[in-house]
């Protein structure tokens, strides 16, 4: 019973985005009451499958369920197995996709509405639900990578929703460029794992979330959690990732709050938080976890004291908890980080979709205040004059993370290309 | 950063609540939170402070002149009753409405608003002009020019707010208790009014369904003005195509599927054109601009309007840019103009071609209006003859059309099922079934 429930819940956006675009290569796009209804349909089920899972899963004292799909290939003494789980991890990971996915979709069902990217808009939502909960209930490394590169895929096509504008496909490449590189770092940590002995989470980490130990030792701990921070910094948009948060703001208000808000943008600190004891058995790599969120942290509450526009700044108080998500991560508090996560996904998605009211609110304070609104950042006044200034155009120029990637890899990777006289790049390619 | 953590990692969870409300019902959550506010913070019961007896009293912090002199209150009431031909018969009760809109998640909310103010609301406006109207010394004065209004009027401020078409009428408990039965019956005709009138708006929104009745379009009004993810949450001035300028009597029983501003004014007491300088002194830059704003906006949303609302955002706290870098975007967005039919408006006004064309020559602004062809022009006039179209400085008749109008039952009658443009209908009298 819970195992087809598991891989009903999975599979619904799945089906949903195979059938739509079916049609839709036979000629037929679908009415919007159509498209909506049926992801509406198909989001209240995971839902309504998610509480009843978890029901059973409390009321036969299970703590996890485990799903044995068998594997999709083998070559030599590889497999690719087809393992889904759902543990006290997972779980409130496929709830908060369930439930703030659907409410992205019922807010884009008026939202989009004659748009003439609606179809496209709702395709896109469905298989980016279908790679998430993929990615969360993964249970092997192979099977996560896939969810993972789904929900990587159809954020940069969303971000390049307005295509028709050089700035969003400018930005959608940037963005892209981010991906491509961080997820050099889950590949590669696959390679390891296997090395190590299994992919598959259960042989990996034995005992259940979060009181798991790692069967990994010597180097290769190491090597693996050095790899998993570098592939979920890239997609949390942390340390040297994080300039391309904001660029990612260019899709409609509804993918911009449930990627950057929501899910997407947590699945870097669930994939540390699977792989937690990996990451306590290495210091070194829970040291560097705790420097990354910490400084992340502060550069990104710097960059949102001063950004001018909502959207920027709400993605660099996104960037701002998510660096406190691996701070907790790396101190071993991998309960207050799971819950961290849900509450920081729940009031961003909020923040986000009424990211429009900015103006409005803004005057609404003001009146209140009776025109005159208090001065903020008292305790910043304490430090001297320069050093304030200084913080100030720190925040600015967002810690000059991106004229360090133009730099540093951006410029090396375009003057190389024209060395071996090969170069897709114009001269805006790198801006 | 602090505050954020115990916000998310806190309390967090519970944004649940008024996330899933907020847009999964918006209409109930929306009469949920109004009632939780009327519940634990009353309205506060105010008074509008507009006396001013010497121009030298310098009532405020801010130093500028506050309230309105004997003169002045007179001046206002003069101009809004007069230039409209409201000099006699008047009513037992008059009220005068100003209009706002108020939705969710609107950038663009104040371009619904007055733009005549620069994008206020009017209800104080309203309030104001029939507070001035009701005092006694005014309506003396009044009387020397010629607006001589009964002891037994009287007048209540309100505002329409044009989204949800709420109405409220304000200082209701300044009311003679000899008014109390008119009041109830202007009370009922306008919540009559504004149910059909909500009714007729949403048949251009597809969300609406087909059909609904009154009640089921204020409804539908309200809930769009309440809902966070409703990026059109009214059409306002969309498919302005038309001004008149004319005794009501005129236009009394024609459909105009609200594309017609329509502006009173009575040719027979305005001997000396006046009134109708200060009239076209208003409605021409006003109007004109308005049909001009949707116009150019239309034909190229992107150059001139600020195109799709969907990536908008709100930067530097002034306006909107797309996404994450562009220019602030100016002109009104795609959704909403795109029902607008791009006409320069048409003035009609109810003169003769001299008086018109001899009063606009005398203002440069509305003058040059016209002259570079911003807007159209042409009268009808009262004395009789064919309306005469304005064109390259000569009067050309409109050919008579012989057919006639359709006649229809009632407004709903002529428009129920259809969601575009309708042609102007008469509506028959004494079968106003809504």
């Amino acid at each position: 019973m819970m195992e087809t429930l598991l891989i009903a819940i999975v599979a619904t956006p799945g089906v949903i985005f195979l059938a739509l675009s079916l049609l839709w290569l036979a000629g037929w796009t679908p009415s919007e009451r159509f498209v909506a209804r049926l992801t509406s349909a198909g989001f209240g089920l995971i839902t309504l499958g998610t509480a009843w899972l978890s029901w059973l899963i409390f009321a036969t004292g299970a703590v996890s369920v485990h799903v044995s799909l068998g594997q999709w290939f083998h070559a030599g003494d590889y497999q690719f197995p087809l393992t889904i789980l759902a543990d006290r991890l997972s779980l409130p990971m496929v709830a908060m996709t369930a439930v703030l996915g659907g409410i992205a979709a019922s807010f884009s069902v008026r939202y989009v509405h004659r748009d003439r990217g609606f179809f496209q808009f709702f395709l896109l939502l469905n298989l980016f639900a279908f790679g998430a909960l993929t990615a969360f209930t993964a249970g092997s490394i192979d099977l996560l990578i896939g969810g993972w590169e789904i929900v990587g895929v159809t954020s940069v096509l969303l971000i390049a929703f307005f295509g028709e504008r050089p700035e969003p496909a400018r930005n959608a490449v940037r963005v892209f460029a981010n991906y491509r590189i961080a997820d050099v770092g889950i590949l590669l940590a696959s390679f390891v794992l296997h090395h190590g002995g299994s992919t598959l989470f259960t042989l990996l980490l034995p005992g259940e979330w979060p009181d798991q130990t790692s069967r990994l030792h010597g180097p290769e701990v190491m090597l693996a959690g050095f790899l998993m921070l570098m592939a979920a910094s890239g997609k949390s948009s942390q340390g040297p990732f994080a300039g391309w948060l904001p660029r990612a703001m260019e899709g409609p208000t509804p993918s911009s709050s449930i990627f950057y808000g929501a899910v997407s943008i947590h699945l870097g600190a669930y994939l540390l938080l699977r792989f937690e004891p990996v990451i306590q058995a290495a210091p070194l790599v829970a040291m560097s976890t705790v420097a990354i969120g910490l400084l992340t942290a502060l550069m990104a509450t710097a960059a949102n004291r001063v950004a001018t526009d909502v959207k920027t700044s709400l993605a660099f108080a996104s960037m701002t908890q998510l660096g406190l998500i691996f701070a907790e991560i790396g101190m071993g508090f991998p309960r207050l980080a799971l819950l961290h996560v849900v509450g920081h996904a729940v009031v961003r998605t909020l923040q986000l979709l009424r990211a429009p009211s900015m103006l409005h609110d803004h005057h609404r304070m003001h009146a209140a205040a009776g025109g005159e609104l208090g001065a903020t950042g008292k305790l910043l006044h304490a430090l001297p004059a320069g050093l304030r200034l200084w913080i100030y155009r720190f925040g600015l120029e967002r810690g000059f993370l991106d004229a360090w990637l133009d730099r540093l890899v951006v410029l090396p990777v375009v003057r190389l290309a024209a060395v071996i006289g090969w170069s897709p790049f114009d001269s805006r390619g790198k801006a | 950063m602090l505050r954020g953590w115990l916000g998310t990692a806190g309390l967090g969870l519970f944004t649940i609540f008024p996330l899933a409300g907020r847009v999964l019902n918006p209409f109930r959550y929306g009469k949920l939170v109004k009632w939780l506010n009327d519940a634990i913070v009353p309205q506060p019961r105010t008074e509008l402070a507009f006396m001013r007896d010497h121009s030298s009293q310098h009532v405020s912090a801010h130093g500028l002149l506050q309230g309105f002199e004997l003169d002045e209150r007179v001046d206002r009431v003069a101009a809004v009753l007069g230039t409209a031909g409201l000099r006699s018969g008047f009513a037992r009760l008059i009220a005068v409405l100003g209009h706002g809109s108020t939705s969710l998640n609107n950038p663009h909310e104040s371009a619904h608003d007055c733009g005549a103010c620069g994008g206020r609301r009017g209800g104080p406006n309203g309030r104001l002009l029939a507070a001035m109207a009701n005092d006694p010394k005014v309506r003396i004065l009044l009387r020397d020019r010629g607006i001589s209004i009964p002891d037994d009027t009287w007048f209540v401020g309100g505002y329409h707010d044009t989204c949800n078409d709420d109405l409220d009428l304000f200082d209701l408990e300044a009311v003679p208790p000899s008014h109390a039965p008119d009041l109830a019956r202007v009370r009922a005709s306008l919540d009559r009014a504004r149910a059909l009138s909500a009714r007729e708006r949403a048949r251009r929104f597809e969300a609406a369904a087909w059909g609904i009745d009154a009640a089921g379009g204020l409804r539908h009004a309200q809930e769009r003005a309440e809902h966070l993810a409703e990026p059109r949450p009214e059409y306002g001035h969309c498919t302005n195509s038309v001004c008149i300028v004319g005794r009501r009597s005129s236009t009394r029983g024609l459909f105009l599927d609200r594309r017609a501003f329509l502006v009173s004014y009575d040719a027979a007491q305005d001997p000396q054109n006046a009134s109708l300088a200060a009239l076209l002194g208003a409605v021409v830059p006003v109007c004109g601009g308005i049909s001009l704003e949707y116009y150019f906006s239309f034909v190229d949303n992107e150059g001139y309007g600020c195109g799709t609302k969907l990536p908008h955002n709100v930067t530097g706290l002034l306006g909107v840019m797309n996404g994450y870098e562009s220019d602030l975007r100016t002109g009104l967005p795609w959704q909403m103009v795109e029902i607008h039919e791009p006409v320069r408006i048409l003035f009609v006004v109810e003169t003769s071609p001299e008086r018109v064309l001899e009063t606009m020559r005398k203002n440069p602004l509305v003058w040059e209006f016209l002259e570079n062809r911003w807007i159209r022009l042409a009268v009808m006039d009262p004395a009789g003859g064919p309306p005469l179209l304005y064109r390259d400085g000569a009067w050309d008749p409109v050919a008579g059309d012989d057919e006639g109008l359709p006649v229809a039952a009632s407004s709903a009658a002529w428009y129920d099922g259809k969601r575009e443009h309708l042609p102007v209908a008469r509506i028959a009298f004494g079968n106003t079934a809504a």
